[in-house]
């Protein structure tokens, strides 16, 4: 029976750890040194604990995880030669964390799918045409909403948006998807942009100050975002201010004096909004354990940490309810997520996929508005220093 | 006014960056492309000094001078001496490639998050003339024109700045006229270096230490260096005031969005007009 079944999954060609005793193999191919090192040894820690944790309940379908990472120096033919080596080597890889960026991924994604073999990735866009490939990425639609909801509950006499926003693809994206969810809530806005290499932005905020909005949504990844803030604080306005996802990804009290901070708060993702550990949930206690064994600290989001965790958390529960580990059936299981009543992952609500679409959409309700200070490398709650 | 002095503060910046440009340029006749990554590498020896070792300023100061001039002459030891007399203008590549390494270097101890170095002064904002600065873009913007002045004046009459124009003009001429060729090029080199150094500690307040910094304002310094003309410490320190103001008063009435094209039409046009730009002067030689 046993023999059938593995003819079965071979005769399928789909990859699947076949033998009981063999390893369930993960290869995480990405830029492990020069710029993006951190927020990779951060995936890289995170899926390893995750990895821990699922191989002390007994593995993936009985199989334990082997982690095993790469460096392709963010380089896409570097990317695709280890693929291929790995590939056609004897460890086989069950999943792949495919690429630090859009660019690896699209550079490895043939092969990928021309051999089955199942794709996680926490950066890009998601929309890679494979039945085999799954990305969490933050749902740009969604975030918008949450940005909007919280700017229409905190600040309720609010009826016109300013939005100071980087001009490269990032902040336009943001933007095109900020623009209908706040005119759907019935707001006005006013936009500044600007690039994401000046130094200064002070002319931009002095045009959007003349325009009076009543709340201030600030965006931009890295120092840029500090220099909004410093910025505003300079020009003495002290307009509500409220940080997008690009803007809660920097560490703002490590750039700016705490003074510039006054009067702004960032929307975030639940997960990374303080609470003692005591008053987590048990999953959350469980990854924040298994993370802080994998690695000194946590330099990085937290939210980096829970993606990269859930990303495997996910395969291990589709894997679970399809009682398979070939990739055909864990995308099949992973499509149709039955949400368990104890959650292995801790990012969102709700996880899972659709058959149309194999890019999480967090609920809009699983982001909040919290404080831009920090405590232990998450924000505080909303209103606290 | 609140945009002038913005612009002032931004051009201070880039000409800072240029003036370290035009120093290695006119004793060494080199145009050094780590200048800016020089500079990024003072903010975090600043950061070192004013947040992990807490030194008061001068120290500081003085630290990240002598690391910044350590890391000029190994620049010019390993990039520049080697191609002495051989392929023409093989630093302009060898420079690039200094920089970089530089900013890998830095990226690797320090990480690319943008980190915070506080002014050692008052942080209140002030207000000249109806327009609003913070103290440390203000001393930075004056100890830019202290530095430019000196620097003219030190070229301009010290034996020592004379040797090194003469290099910059005719570096055979100079040789057989005694001057100590090599030497002028060692001094270029540390000299760019401490002028970075000295600087981290004025330019981190506004930029942070961050790893990319050199690449942000690399270009636009050297078109700052090109609108004053090579050569020209004043032209240098002028061009880069002017692109600052430019940039900003652009952003602030037309949009952001037309800063590099504005800026690229102005430098074109001064081209066209004054091929040396606005201070360079140009030599003629008969044969």
């Amino acid at each position: 029976m046993v023999a059938g079944m593995t003819l079965t999954a071979v005769s399928l060609g789909t990859a699947g750890a076949s033998a009981s005793n063999s390893p369930f193999n993960v290869l995480m191919i990405a830029g492990t040194t020069g710029p993006v090192a951190p927020p990779t040894q951060a995936e890289i820690q995170a899926t390893k604990a995750a990895a821990s944790v699922i191989n002390h309940e007994g593995g993936i379908d009985g199989h334990k995880i082997a982690v095993k990472e790469v460096n392709d120096n963010l380089d896409p033919t570097t990317a695709l030669s280890e693929l291929q080596q790995a590939e056609s080597g004897s460890a086989k890889p069950n999943l792949v964390f495919a690429g630090t960026t859009s660019n690896e991924t699209l550079a490895m994604l043939p092969t990928l799918t021309r051999d089955k073999t199942l794709s996680m990735e926490l950066a890009g866009s998601g929309v890679f045409d494979s039945p085999y490939q799954f990305a969490l990425p933050n749902y740009l639609p969604n975030q918008a909403t949450a940005l909007v909801n919280a700017i229409k509950k905190q600040y309720p006499n609010a009826k016109k948006i300013g939005i100071a926003i980087t001009n490269d693809a990032f902040g336009t994206s943001l933007l095109q998807s900020y623009e209908p969810a706040i005119t759907k809530a019935g707001l006005t806005y006013v936009v500044q942009t600007f690039s994401d290499t000046a130094t200064d932005v002070t002319p931009e905020l002095q045009t959007l100050q003349a325009a009076n909005p009543d709340v201030l949504i600030a965006s931009g990844y890295g120092a840029i975002g500090g220099y909004i803030i410093q910025d505003r604080a300079n020009l003495g306005w002290t307009v509500p201010t409220i940080g997008d996802g690009a803007e809660s990804s920097n560490d703002l009290p490590a750039m700016v004096p705490a003074s510039a901070l006054d009067g702004v708060s960032l929307i975030a993702q639940a997960p990374s909004v303080y609470k003692p550990l005591s008053q987590e949930s048990k999953a959350f206690q469980t990854f924040w354990k298994a993370t802080a064994l994998q690695g000194s600290k946590f330099t990085q989001s937290i939210v980096l940490y829970t993606l990269s965790y859930d990303d495997l958390m996910l395969v291990y529960l589709a894997a679970k309810q399809a009682h398979s580990t070939s990739s055909t059936a864990i995308a099949n299981a992973l499509e149709h997520l039955k949400q368990p009543k104890v959650k292995p992952y801790v990012t969102w609500s709700t996880e899972g996929f659709t058959p149309k679409l194999h890019v999480e959409q967090a609920p809009a309700t699983d982001y909040v508005l919290a404080s831009a200070y920090t405590k232990d490398g998450m924000a505080l709650p909303f209103g606290s220093k | 006014m609140t945009t002038l002095l913005s612009g002032l503060s931004v051009g201070a910046l880039f000409a800072l960056v240029a003036i370290g440009y035009q120093v290695v340029f006119i004793s060494s006749g080199i145009f050094n492309f780590a200048q800016a990554t020089l500079v990024t590498l003072g903010t975090f020896l600043a950061y070192v000094g004013v947040v992990t070792l807490h030194l008061n300023p001068i120290l500081t100061i003085l630290m990240a001078t002598a690391g910044c001039t350590i890391v000029g002459l190994i620049e010019e030891r390993v990039a520049i001496r080697p191609l002495s007399g051989k392929i023409s203008r093989a630093e302009l590549v060898t420079t690039v490639g200094a920089a970089a390494l530089i900013e890998g270097v830095i990226t690797l101890i320090w990480g690319s998050t943008p980190l915070e170095v506080p002014f050692f002064g008052s942080t209140s904002v002030l207000t000249i003339f109806g327009g609003r600065i913070v103290p440390d873009s203000l001393i930075l913007i004056i100890f830019v024109i202290v530095l430019s002045i000196a620097l003219h004046v030190w070229y301009k009459y010290s034996i020592s700045g004379l040797a090194s124009i003469a290099v910059a003009e005719d570096r055979v001429a100079a040789r057989l006229r005694g001057i100590n060729v090599g030497r002028r090029s060692i001094i270029a080199f540390a000299m760019g270096g401490a002028i970075a150094g000295v600087a981290g500690i004025l330019v981190a307040p506004q930029t942070y230490a961050v790893s990319n910094l050199g690449d942000t304002v690399g270009l636009t310094a050297f078109i700052a260096f090109a609108l004053g003309g090579s050569g020209s410490l004043l032209g240098a320190t002028i061009g880069g005031f002017a692109v600052g103001i430019i940039e900003q008063e652009v952003a602030r009435y037309v949009g952001s969005l037309y800063v590099n094209s504005t800026l690229y039409v102005v430098l074109l046009i001064i081209l066209f007009v004054m091929p040396n730009g606005l201070f360079g002067r140009s030599t003629a030689r008969a044969l």
